[in-house]
């Protein structure tokens, strides 16, 4: 199939705005007579509070309000579980907990303010270690809640025991992952106008699912969604990370706007972004597995938990997608997955680029590797020998078919790319000095887009103008990973029109239809699919209008270039003439699009079903040289190959492979937050460390494309495949190169040279 | 506390302003010049994402007050594009789809701006010398520096 | 609540006129170190009433390497420092260092001066420094002193210089004949990122005798400090008899009797040793042996 628009690295739509800092971003906006938030935060990551004293707050220059949880409407909120405290009241439960906040003209003030403020604490013992946290009768952090227990989801399939009993060789390995944050280049910021165009409030900033922040503003507030007006701004980055932190601080700004009646403007620093935002969930993970003497898989025992901090957020549905892909992409007959989820009182875990995922794949990655070298055989005949291909069932007992299965071509590619068979093989000889190279794997499967989860559903609409330009609208969000120009892509395809003649929209979810969240990187596959429908629904009603008008049938006729087609290629009239026309006789150009997913099934008692109704494959290789005298470790080139169904714009999977991979090498050996008695210790660049452009590998992405049938022109996803696999990949190559398996992250100096991490305050 | 006058020329255009003793140039480019593609993102010279050219030099406004730099001259972002349209370091992150989400994207151009006119001809570790404090998270870098090397390559001497 | 006054210095007399008379005076330099700190509101604040900014102030600035003697103005930036092409050729170990200070960005508007008047433990302009057995020049209206920087530093963020002086250049002796040096560092990530162990050595050969020798930490103990014993070691040895690993073990041994055994030693005294060892190998190899 040849394309005009998709299937082509088209420039960016939105980077004529960021070249010239025109773009305006939440810190960026001013509206008249506006005043500045601050937020009070807890001293202690688990406390009763006993007093707040706002009373010299209050008389501080410039100060309009200060308020307390006692002047909220309703305090809490959340997605899934309604768990969440706007501001603390009586209890803290995490140090993020936000007690007091105050408006004042300047942000200085408003901070200035907040010193003022005086809380009386009353200090409680707290869980810190999700294991301690699972113990029957510990200290519970919910005085609600039965337990800690967030949620626990079992999988079972076949008789693992009977699998244990027909396996030669039996392995038990354990594995923990650490806590990271997002750090996405912005940090959060949100305006608040009240009374503003016909809405109670309107909420503007970096906000990476406005229909949930307006949710959670509306409740909070105690109004309708209708009140509520959520306008998105350029948002510098969020991988999952600006989203119940955002409806917070929206909620915040929204009780001030409206006490005051003026606009509320509040920007985290950075050092307050990380003390407030959640991060990605850290892990313990058990694993049992078993295999024949010539390495067939025959049971595999998973026991995951998964600390969720003070409050369930996300915890609920990213434990699910950890038991989905919890045994990896390979065919077991015997399974028994349980993952948990458990409340402490660190800091909470949400959704973040992988979803779950990148802490089961490091674990069962580098179980595969292990289990290679127990049964003396190399990492790709295990995985070969093991692996789904078309039709095979998985864990949950979901056939593989309806699209194509393409482990074994990921993992070719990838290993042809990076010359991996010639690599291990003269890595695998004595090395010489102290430096010492290696090459490791991995690969995984991925289902696509929210899956059981939730309803998965999005939106779109198009307006066409009589002069033949139209504007695209999406419910769902651009986040910096380009969802304006594969929609646009999408649109000009389908129309046949240029790109320069499609304005894209920003969300607003007053004039977009409600399309879920931007996440599950499910915008190119669900989102591009509804602006599929919208414009596909405007091309048949200008084309049967040209058929009537030129007497062709309209299977004749074809809309390609800005010109209305016959099938001999003859020229027979311009797009914007025949929209001109149809506008004139009364024909409506707009059409809304919509896509829903196929249907899907899980039975959360067994962990059985059709979790989702499509999959991504992908392998990631690591070469990596050890410095066995200090401890350094340079990734010296990755190869990351994964099929994305069809990449509507080449270049951008290229730029989102890139990223992924360099957000999965800084998971596997550099980030880890330091976090004491619950408290963070590295709020900032200067000590919680991501990868620089010196960290950076050679990289070699290599696009896979299988057409799904279910994706617009055969598209499928890239965002989060592209993170989960590199830190399994590099943990094997450092094993490879060192012969020192480490099994938690990340990789750090003190784990590659002695084997284990060191803290401050530890022995 | 009395403020200190201060002359900036900010683009090529001359400015005389009064300015507080704690007033970093980012406060004075983003508040009084209301040039907000300058971004702030850490505060502590740590992102780069508030990187503008002094004097010819690549430098961080956190880290700089106001006041320190009295008689300077300062490009920023917004002095990039010009009346004969986008500067070819701008066209080059177009091209080379070096952009996501945009918030590190000027301070970059600055970095490589400075970079370029010192040294016209970079090699790819002087591009990531250069680089190396301004962080991204969301492109892994490769785009930036294929842009960076395109750039030099129409618009270096 | 920070509140301080911002003074400018337009020549070297006038900003010694104002450290003399005004109480509770802090000098800005580049301003790297204590933007950070303003930004955190520290509390190093409380005690400073003006921040005199030095940076017009020419006298402090510039290189000047002669035969016998060289000098570094307070002022100059980590920048200057690596493009200087004679310090390059004659004292790599400085630009070294100096390269691996920051960012860009900070390696424009940081100085050496700032640097050791700051003192933190991990910064990296000190252990070059101490190698070349440096002085500090620090002048006041009462006069000019010179102090070893081992002598300035006293301890981490705590050092000699009076509430009235300034500190004026560094000065040190030039290498003699034959030398060989090395710095290296080891840090969390491959830029911008603080030491975790750095180290300089500057050894003088004559007739394949090592003369003189410096082996400095940096990061590795609380305030840089040369190893003593690594230098007894290696000193007056002819280099066919040196083992580089002997003085690798040396060194660590050294710093843990210097820092007691902390939470970071178990890393700190194998990957100290190693660079220690590969220092020395590194001179030799350079010096025609063991290669």
């Amino acid at each position: 199939m040849t394309f005009k628009h998709v299937n082509k690295g088209i420039k960016r739509v939105d980077a004529y705005e960021k070249v010239t800092g025109k773009a305006k971003f939440g810190a960026d906006m001013e509206f008249a007579d506006m005043l500045f938030a601050k937020v009070l935060r807890s001293e202690y990551s688990h406390a009763e509070i006993k007093k707040i004293d706002v009373s010299e707050a209050k008389k501080m220059p410039g100060v309009k309000g200060v308020y307390t949880a006692f002047d909220i409407p309703n305090n809490l909120f959340g997605v899934i579980v309604q768990d969440q405290q706007v501001l603390a009241k009586d209890k803290v439960v995490l140090a993020g907990d936000g007690i007091v906040m105050a408006a004042a003209e300047s942000e200085k003030e408003a901070a200035a303010a907040l010193e003022k403020v005086k809380v009386k604490y009353e200090e409680l013992d707290g869980i810190y270690d999700v294991m301690e946290a699972r113990k029957e009768g510990s200290l519970k952090i919910h005085e609600d809640k039965e337990d800690n227990q967030v949620i626990h989801h079992p999988l079972r399939k076949g008789d693992v025991e009977k699998g244990f009993a027909e396996a030669y060789l039996i392995l038990e390995r354990e594995y923990t992952t650490q806590l990271i944050e997002h750090s996405y280049l912005e940090p959060e910021a949100v305006i608040v106008v009240p009374n503003d165009q016909n809405h109670l409030v309107s909420v503007y900033g970096s906000i990476q699912n406005p229909y949930a922040a307006r949710s959670a503003v509306a409740a909070v507030l105690g109004v309708e969604l209708a009140d509520v007006r959520v306008i998105q701004n350029h948002i510098g980055g969020s991988f999952g990370g600006k989203d119940e932190v955002i409806s917070a601080m929206a909620a915040r700004a929204a009780v001030m706007a409206l006490d005051l009646d003026r606009p509320v403007k509040m920007v985290n620093t950075r050092e307050e972004s990380f003390t407030e935002s959640y991060k990605r969930h850290p892990y313990n993970l058990k694993y049992k597995i078993g295999a024949t003497e010539d390495g067939k898989l025959t049971a595999m025992e998973i026991e995951a938990a998964a600390d969720s901090g003070g409050y369930a957020c996300q915890t609920p549905f990213v434990t699910w997608r950890s038991v989905v892909q919890a045994t990896g992409p390979y065919e077991l007959d015997n399974v028994k997955t349980d993952t948990y989820g458990y409340y402490t009182n660190n800091p909470y875990t949400g959704a973040m680029r992988g979803y779950g995922s990148p802490q089961v794949i490091f674990a069962q990655e580098s179980l595969m590797d292990e289990l290679a070298e127990e049964l003396d055989m190399s990492p790709v005949e295990l995985r070969k020998k093991n692996m789904y291909s078309q039709d095979s069932v998985t864990a949950s007992g979901q056939k593989l078919d309806g699209h194509t299965v393409s482990l074994a071509e990921v993992m070719e590619k990838a290993m042809k790319e990076i010359n991996y068979e010639e690599k291990y093989k003269e890595y695998s000889k004595e090395q010489f000095g102290d430096k010492k190279r290696g090459i490791g794997l991995s690969i995984s499967f991925r289902g696509c887009s929210l899956g059981a989860e939730a309803i998965d559903a999005a939106a779109s609409l198009i307006q066409i103008n009589k002069d033949g330009s139209a504007a695209v609208y999406s419910g769902l969000a651009e986040n910096g990973q380009g969802l304006k120009t594969i929609f646009t892509q999408i649109t000009a395809e389908v129309l046949g029109i240029r790109i320069e003649d499609i304005d894209y929209m920003e969300v607003d979810t007053t004039f977009t239809p409600d399309s879920g969240s931007t996440v599950a990187s499910r915008a190119t596959l669900i989102g591009g699919n509804a602006v599929k429908n919208a414009a596909e629904k405007l091309r048949k009603r200008i084309i049967n209008f040209a058929a009537d008008k030129f007497d062709f049938s309209a299977d004749n006729l074809a809309l390609k270039d800005g010109f209305l087609y016959d099938e001999s290629g003859n020229r027979l009239a311009l797009f914007s003439d025949l929209t001109q026309e149809m506008g004139n006789t009364g024909i409506l150009l707009s059409a809304y699009g919509w896509y829903k997913g196929p249907e899907i099934s899980w039975d959360e008692e067994k962990g059985c079903g059709n979790p989702y109704f499509t999959y991504v494959y992908g392998c990631q290789i690591a070469e990596v040289e050890v410095d066995t005298g200090t401890g350094e470790l340079t990734i010296l080139e990755m190869a990351a190959a994964h099929d994305v169904g069809r990449a509507i714009n080449p270049a951008n999977v290229k730029g989102q492979i890139y990223g992924g991979v360099m957000m999965g090498l800084g998971y596997g050996i550099m980030e880890e937050l330091e976090v004491e008695k619950g408290m963070i210790k590295t709020k900032n660049f200067h000590d919680y460390l991501i990868p620089t452009i010196k960290d950076m590998p050679e990289i070699k992405p290599i696009i896979v494309e299988n057409p799904d049938p279910d994706g617009p022109f055969g598209a499928k996803s890239i965002g989060e495949p592209t993170l989960e696999l590199g830190s399994a990949a590099i943990a094997n190559a450092v094993a490879h190169a060192s012969g020192r398996r480490i099994r938690s992250l990340p990789l750090n100096l003190e784990r590659v040279l002695i084997g284990r991490s060191l803290h401050k305050g530890g022995k | 506390m009395a403020k200190l006058d201060v002359e900036l020329t900010v683009n090529g255009e001359k400015y005389n302003l009064k300015v507080g003793s704690q007033e970093r140039l980012l406060d004075t480019i983003r508040k009084q010049l209301k040039l907000t593609g300058t971004k702030e993102g850490c505060s502590v010279g740590e992102c780069g994402a508030c990187t503008v050219i002094l004097d010819d030099k690549a430098v961080n406004s956190c880290m700089v007050l106001t006041a320190q730099v009295d008689g300077s001259q300062i490009i920023t972002v917004e002095g990039l594009e010009s009346k004969g349209g986008l500067h070819p370091l701008q066209k080059a992150f177009i091209e080379k789809q070096a952009i996501q989400c945009g918030f590190c994207t000027p301070g970059m151009l600055m970095s490589a701006l400075a970079l370029i006119k010192e040294n016209p001809q970079p090699s790819k570790e002087e591009i990531k010398t250069a680089l190396e404090g301004n962080l991204c998270r969301c492109t892994g870098y490769q785009q930036i520096i294929e842009a960076v090397e395109a750039a030099a390559e129409e618009w270096g001497v | 609540m920070i509140d301080y006054q911002l003074l400018r210095a337009r020549s070297f007399n006038e900003a010694l006129e104002i450290l003399e008379s005004k109480k509770n005076v802090r000098c800005l330099a580049g301003g790297t170190d204590i933007l950070v700190d303003l930004h955190h509101k520290d509390e190093f604040f409380d005690s400073v009433d003006y921040l005199l900014d030095i940076n017009s102030i020419d006298e402090l600035k510039g290189i000047k390497l002669g035969k016998k003697e060289g000098e570094i103005g307070s002022l100059t930036t980590h920048s200057e420092i690596i493009e200087n092409k004679e310090l390059q050729e004659k004292l790599p170990f400085v630009a070294a260092a100096a390269a691996s200070i920051g960012s860009t960005q900070i390696r424009n508007r940081a100085t050496i001066g700032g640097n050791l008047v700051n003192a933190a433990a991990c910064a990296d302009s000190f252990s070059p420094m101490i190698a070349l057995e440096a002085e500090v020049v620090l002048v006041s209206k009462r006069g000019e002193r010179r102090l070893s920087i081992r002598d300035f530093i006293k301890s981490p963020y705590k050092t000699a210089l009076a509430e009235d002086e300034l500190l004026k250049k560094i000065v040190f002796p030039m290498p003699q004949g034959e030398y060989y040096s090395s710095y290296q560092k080891i840090g969390r990530r491959k830029a911008v990122s603080i030491s975790r162990i750095s180290l300089t050595l500057l050894a003088e050969v004559k007739a394949e005798k090592i003369v003189n020798i410096q082996v400095v930490s940096g990061a590795a103990t609380p305030s840089p400090v040369p190893f003593e014993k690594v230098n007894e070691y290696l000193s007056a040895k002819n280099l066919a008899e040196v083992d580089s690993k002997e003085a690798g073990r040396i060194a660590a041994e050294e710093m843990v009797e210097i820092t007691g055994r902390r939470w970071s030693t178990p890393y700190k005294q194998p990957a100290l040793s190693k660079l220690v060892e590969r220092a020395v190998e590194d001179m030799l190899e350079e010096a025609g042996y063991n290669g």
